[in-house]
């Protein structure tokens, strides 16, 4: 804006020098009417020159709309040294007169000129000023709306005052009372969480001493009390010789946006897990389907190719195998569904009036029968068991998962024990083995679905037994606790609460 | 009469295993795990070894690498018995130096077939240095059996089941089954592991 203002002025002088050289040649206009005509090729040359100038003045700067103040070419005003040409004019003295009348119209005609240029100058800066302002005008306008619409704070740290602006969107960012605010770093200082505090002024020092752009973010308390997490953007700016004199920046709060990206990446961080859960799972089945199924296929066969040259007791060993196998099969059917049913809560608990001791030892038989015939297997079901109201199919899943787990892990040589008792409404089962036990940091973990403890090794199994267990006895209302100690046995203690049909 | 080390861990096809290779006239030997399984090897060595990977003690790769860096054992044909199913394991173990795999589920006549298959190629290995002490069998082969016969012989050396055959040869699985009882009879072959030896004799002519 001042830019603009000086240049009408400098027109002015222009004008001036112009008008002055005009009144000494009109002075000097007698000797010049006089004795002109034969010298005319000295003003002649004048006149040219002049007219380049005009010429010059015409192309270069009305011609085009000068941008800036800087655009704008520089003016050499005309000189002509009249002592140093004058002699020379009385020597050409008898050169024609009449020149001297096309000279003055020259004359008249170039000081109309000149002031019309100078006009038209004057009013091209005037218009360029205006334009000028304008569009500062216009562009801080446009700086304003557009800090305020993206929520960004504008701030000037001035390095060798020290002091420090906000701009209004700032002091609403931060939560701050524009009455307290002291104009000095420290005002921003005081904001920063301490843990965070280091970062952002080792981030703000490297932006004043290495020119770095400075990107970061931190923490604030907010005049409210509230935490926000705040980025930072700026640039330091340096004087003539390279010294940083000013940082400015803006400032934003982007504390949603953080927690969005975090929830987000949660989401998809346990969408993956189970997705990679559910795989494994699918691998594990179809890997648990392969070893009935091998028995089934070969046994089968057997019986096809061989049937007529085996014993009486070899093809009911196989036939025996036929129906493990068929039974391991439906069992991991069953596991996989109850699973999911009970995982989906859409099992009813439907008890009804059992006897305790005759289900307890047909489980037993049938789960031996699969997983362990070679095993030592004690089952001591007391008298006082009596019958209770109780749901068959849930009360199976967390005996028969129990028992397959105690002879899954138990060395073939080791012993299984399955002991049940009845405490008028409370029903106690007692589930031991001699197995290679559960890891004192697995124990917490070995109820939830698909976790297996780290000592299983290569043995069988889906990783589902006892969620189901715990699913199934949540149901019934039962607790299960265990006690295990590496390579010794494991033992499940269950309790379920029942009543009899007499109290239903 | 070969005998043949089964290592694996499950009892039941374990046991199942066994009684089709007797039954086959093989001499079965077995162990549940890798490590009774190495004893064995050492105590006496097998004409082939099947052998689980998944196993408590000592897998079935860690037991390969044991044989192949002793070096006295790395002839014996080598199957692996597999429930995963994996490729990648699969290909371990081929690189490692196993001379076949079988995937559970199996049938019996896919058990043979790989047992036979390897079994030939060690027999053919062993002949081939005697060809002449042969003729008598030759003779029998020129004079009793069939082109067509020698045809599904040879297959039945290469490892190929009664249905690869039959997609072989362009005739059903019913054929290639008659085919395979006449040889046995023809041949006096009581079973699969004579009739590996025959087919072995068959690939020298």
């Amino acid at each position: 804006m001042e830019h603009a203002t000086d240049r009408p002025r400098q027109a002015d002088q222009l004008l001036v020098q112009w008008l002055a050289l005009t009144l000494a040649l009109l002075a000097l206009g007698g000797i010049i009417v006089y004795s002109m005509y034969k010298s005319h090729g000295h003003l002649e040359k004048l006149e040219q020159e002049r007219l380049a100038i005009q010429a010059k003045v015409t192309d270069e700067n009305l011609s085009r709309q000068p941008e800036s103040a800087a655009d704008l070419p520089e003016y050499n005003p005309l000189v002509v040294d009249v002592s140093r040409d004058l002699p020379a004019l009385y020597s050409e003295w008898h050169r024609e007169s009449f020149i001297v009348f096309g000279m003055f119209g020259a004359l008249a005609f170039s000081l109309t000129l000149g002031l019309y240029l100078c006009q038209r100058q004057q009013h091209a800066f005037h218009q360029l000023a205006i334009r000028y302002n304008a569009k500062l005008l216009h562009n801080a306008d446009r700086l304003k709306l557009a800090t305020e619409a993206a929520g960004f704070g504008v701030w000037d740290y001035d390095l060798e005052s020290g002091r420090l602006t906000w701009d209004d969107s700032m002091f609403s960012i931060f939560g701050q009372d524009q009455a307290n605010f002291s104009s000095t770093y420290d005002d921003w200082r005081n904001t920063v969480l301490p843990e965070d505090l280091a970062g952002a002024e080792a981030a703000l020092q490297a932006t004043i001493l290495c020119g770095e752009l400075f990107n970061t973010s931190f923490r604030i308390r907010r005049g409210d009390g509230e935490v926000r997490i705040i980025r930072g953007v700026g640039r330091v700016h340096c004087n003539e010789t390279g010294r940083p004199v000013r940082v400015i920046g803006i400032n934003e709060d982007i504390t949603e946006r953080q927690q969005e990206a975090e929830e987000l990446r949660k989401a998809k961080e346990s969408a993956v897990a189970a997705n990679t859960a559910k795989s494994r799972f699918l691998a594990t089945v179809g890997h648990e389907f392969r070893t009935p199924l091998s028995l089934l296929i070969s046994s089968t066969d057997i019986l096809d190719r061989y049937g007529d040259r085996l014993t009486a007791e070899k093809r009911t060993e196989q036939n025996a195998h036929i129906r493990s196998a068929a039974r391991q099969m439906s069992s991991l059917i069953d596991s996989v569904l109850s699973f999911n049913r009970l995982e989906m809560g859409r099992y009813q608990n439907c008890p009804l009036l059992l006897d305790v001791g005759r289900l307890c030892r047909a489980i037993a038989e049938e789960v031996k029968t699969v997983w362990g015939p070679e095993h030592k297997f004690h089952v001591v079901i007391d008298a006082d068991c009596g019958t209770a109201m109780l749901d068959e199919i849930l009360f199976r899943r967390v005996l028969e998962n129990l028992l397959t787990n105690a002879f899954r892990y138990t060395p073939l040589a080791g012993t299984v024990t399955l002991n049940a008792n009845r405490e008028s409404n409370r029903l106690l089962m007692v589930i031991m083995d001699t197995g290679i036990g559960i890891p004192d940091e697995d124990q917490q973990l070995i109820f939830g679905e698909f976790y297996r403890g780290r000592n299983v090794e290569t043995r069988r199994g889906l990783g589902l037994g006892l969620s189901i267990v715990r699913e199934a006895l949540s149901q019934m209302e039962g607790t299960i606790t265990l006690t295990s100690r590496i390579n010794e046995g494991t033992t499940m203690r269950v309790e379920i609460p029942v009543i009899d049909a007499a109290q239903s | 009469m070969y005998s043949i080390l089964i290592i694996e861990d499950d009892p039941f096809i374990r046991g199942n295993m066994e009684l089709i290779l007797q039954m086959e006239g093989f001499d079965v030997h077995t162990a549940c795990d890798g490590r009774s399984g190495l004893a064995s090897i050492h105590d006496k060595r097998p004409d082939l070894i099947l052998c689980d990977i998944l196993m408590p003690e000592m897998n079935g790769h860690t037991l390969l690498d044991i044989l192949n860096n002793e070096g006295t054992h790395t002839d014996i044909p080598f199957i692996f018995v597999t429930a995963m199913g994996e490729r990648a394991d699969v290909r371990r173990g081929m690189s490692a130096g196993a001379d076949d795999y079988l995937t559970k589920p199996f049938s019996a006549d896919e058990l043979l077939a790989a047992v036979i298959g390897r079994l030939y190629r060690l027999e053919t290995i062993r002949l081939h240095s005697a060809k002449s002490a042969f003729q008598k069998e030759h003779s029998v082969l020129r004079q009793q059996i069939s082109a067509r016969e020698r045809e599904v012989l040879k297959l039945v050396g290469q490892g190929a089941t009664s249905k690869e055959i039959a997609e072989r040869l362009g005739i059903s699985i019913r054929t290639v089954e008659v085919h395979r009882s006449n040889l046995m009879k023809k041949l006096n072959a009581a079973n699969a592991a004579t009739l590996a030896r025959w087919a072995g004799i068959a690939e020298l002519m």
